[in-house]
């Protein structure tokens, strides 16, 4: 990549000569007039006629595959496609020819190396009008194996251990970060927590990773430690700005809306969860705690934290088994929580087991119930499933 | 609803009279309209006649966006065959007038319409259709293919 960068240079002087140009030729705009009327369709379309704005509108429309291709048009145009500008007009247009895919990870929670990466298939239908996604197709990349941390605009990241692995699903490439060092990281215990992150105001992808110490009498969390890597060249861990509680993570990492805080529910005692907000960008935690009545302290094996319509939801799900019902905490302001009680119809509860299961949300965006069991089958969970 | 009538004209001196609802599908018109409301005659100095006659075409089927499914099925459908009439230079020449003329849907339509056309064109294709200079030396064609391996990889592409 490094080898084209001189190109960007050539080419900025390139178009500014070009514009120029254009300036000039609007002086004899009378005269390319009167020659239009006389000639109306031999004026051949010119590259100069097509802003780059449009051009990079157009090409955002393509699959990516084939706007890479492109790049071997001329110097302009692979600045252009490899323009930020453009990976970003890119992520954020809509086509037809790009589908969202959905994405599962299977670990063997005895051996944390037998895993398989299951994606739904690239000509499957528009995911919205089935009820049914069928994860037929297994992802092989080289060293993508180990505990999913989370999607994030097109790239996956994964854990094996103290490793962070983030991978291109599209090009295939493949960044290893360095190892995650820390006095409370052990051999023994699995204490590390991931997300993968993007700060929109910097404009820069980051790695949160925590790690913890439990007090082994009481279980308390005595501490933790809280690091930050920048993606980027020679990119290193460094400590988190803001402080925090010493908390344990137990939930993936949840954004609402595009804002840049993520959301993620946390032990800070033995009985006692807690949601924590973390600012991608300044960095900063907050630490909301949960309504008593919500019951998760006692069962948070069976709750998790969700995006509801652009609010952050807690899902508790202990009572299911037993009356079919699951509980929805909205966060309605900061601190302020109403609940919702959704009831599965009756026809539908032989798709319960024990307090395992999970579900899909429309637009791609799971919602993660906890899963302690194997073999149980999964509800697709679409609206009409459910009624409140 | 207005019946006030606009005249529209094309930079080739062609007039077309059209209701100010869908003149006003034209968002440099409706500008215009908003500065000073007693325009009626309008020249479009950026585009031909024949092409104008394509986007009022089009903002007159579009006029009233309604909400029904059955009428944006509808809708879909003649967007599908007015965009199978024109080759890629006319498309190119429609998608310049919908920038130009700022039509939102035309300018979706025909940009999506543009890529879906241009997806499977080699870059020679491309440059003869834009009017691109190739301004790569051979080794420069031959990195940039080195570099994007995973897009050229043909045995990798399922096939539909």
């Amino acid at each position: 990549m490094g080898r084209f960068s001189f190109l960007l240079a050539a080419v900025k002087g390139l178009r500014k000569k070009k514009k120029k140009k254009k300036v000039r030729s609007k002086a004899d705009d009378f005269e390319r007039r009167r020659r239009a009327m006389v000639e109306p369709d031999s004026k051949p379309i010119s590259f100069d006629d097509i802003p780059e704005d449009l051009l990079m509108k157009i090409l955002a429309k393509l699959q990516a595959k084939h706007v890479t291709r492109l790049m071997g048009v001329s110097q302009l145009w692979y600045s252009l496609i490899a323009s930020r500008y453009f990976t970003k007009l890119f992520l954020e247009s809509p086509a037809s020819a790009k589908r969202p895919r959905m994405l599962m990870s299977l670990v063997d929670k005895a051996d944390k190396r037998q895993y398989k990466f299951l994606t739904s298939s690239s000509t499957h239908d528009d995911l919205s009008d089935t009820s049914v996604c069928v994860l037929d197709q297994v992802l092989n990349m080289p060293g993508l194996g180990g505990d999913f941390v989370n999607p994030l605009r097109g790239l996956i990241c994964v854990r094996l251990r103290r490793s962070l692995r983030i991978f291109n699903l599209t090009t295939r490439q493949r960044v290893t970060l360095p190892v995650i060092r820390s006095r409370l990281v052990t051999e023994a215990n699995d204490n590390i927590w991931n997300s993968f992150l993007h700060d929109s105001v910097h404009d820069e992808y980051k790695v949160l990773s925590t790690v913890w110490e439990v007090s082994e009498d009481e279980g308390r969390v005595v501490r933790s430690e809280h690091q930050v890597l920048v993606l980027g060249p020679g990119a290193s861990w460094r400590n988190t700005q803001g402080r925090i509680y010493p908390h344990r993570p137990y939930s993936s990492g949840i954004p609402l809306n595009d804002v840049d805080v993520l959301y993620y529910a946390a032990w800070i005692d033995k009985n006692v969860s807690v949601v924590i907000s973390f600012d991608s960008a300044s960095e900063d935690f907050n630490m909301i705690e949960l309504p008593i009545e919500a019951g998760i302290i006692w069962h948070a094996t069976c709750a998790s934290l969700m995006n509801y319509g652009g609010k952050l939801a807690v899902f508790e799900c202990s009572r299911l088994p037993s009356n079919g019902s699951v509980d929805l905490w909205v966060m309605e302001d900061v601190g302020k929580w109403s609940k919702k009680t959704l009831v599965l119809p009756l026809s539908l509860m032989n798709f319960v087991h024990g307090d395992e299961f999970s579900m899909w949300k429309k637009k791609n965006r799971m919602i993660n119930g906890r899963r302690r069991c194997s073999n149980s089958p999964m509800i697709n969970g679409r609206r009409r499933g459910w009624s409140s | 609803m207005s019946s006030n009538k606009i005249v529209l004209t094309s930079s080739d001196g062609e007039s077309f009279e059209v209701e100010e609802v869908v003149a006003r599908k034209l968002q440099i018109v409706g500008h215009m309209l908003e500065d000073d409301c007693v325009i009626n005659e309008i020249p479009l100095q950026n585009v031909t006649g024949d092409i104008l006659s394509m986007v009022i075409e089009y903002c007159k089927t579009h006029v009233d966006e309604e909400e029904s499914e059955e009428a944006q099925t509808k809708l879909k459908t003649w967007d599908e065959e007015f965009m199978k009439k024109f080759d890629i230079k006319t498309l190119l020449q429609i998608i310049l007038a919908a920038n130009y003329l700022n039509v939102k849907g035309l300018l979706d339509l025909v940009s999506q319409t543009i890529a879906d056309t241009i997806k499977d064109y080699t870059p020679e294709q491309i440059r003869e259709v834009f009017g691109v200079e190739n301004d790569y030396t051979e080794e420069e064609e031959a990195e940039v293919r080195k570099e994007n391996a995973w897009a050229f990889d043909e045995a990798d592409t399922p096939k539909p």
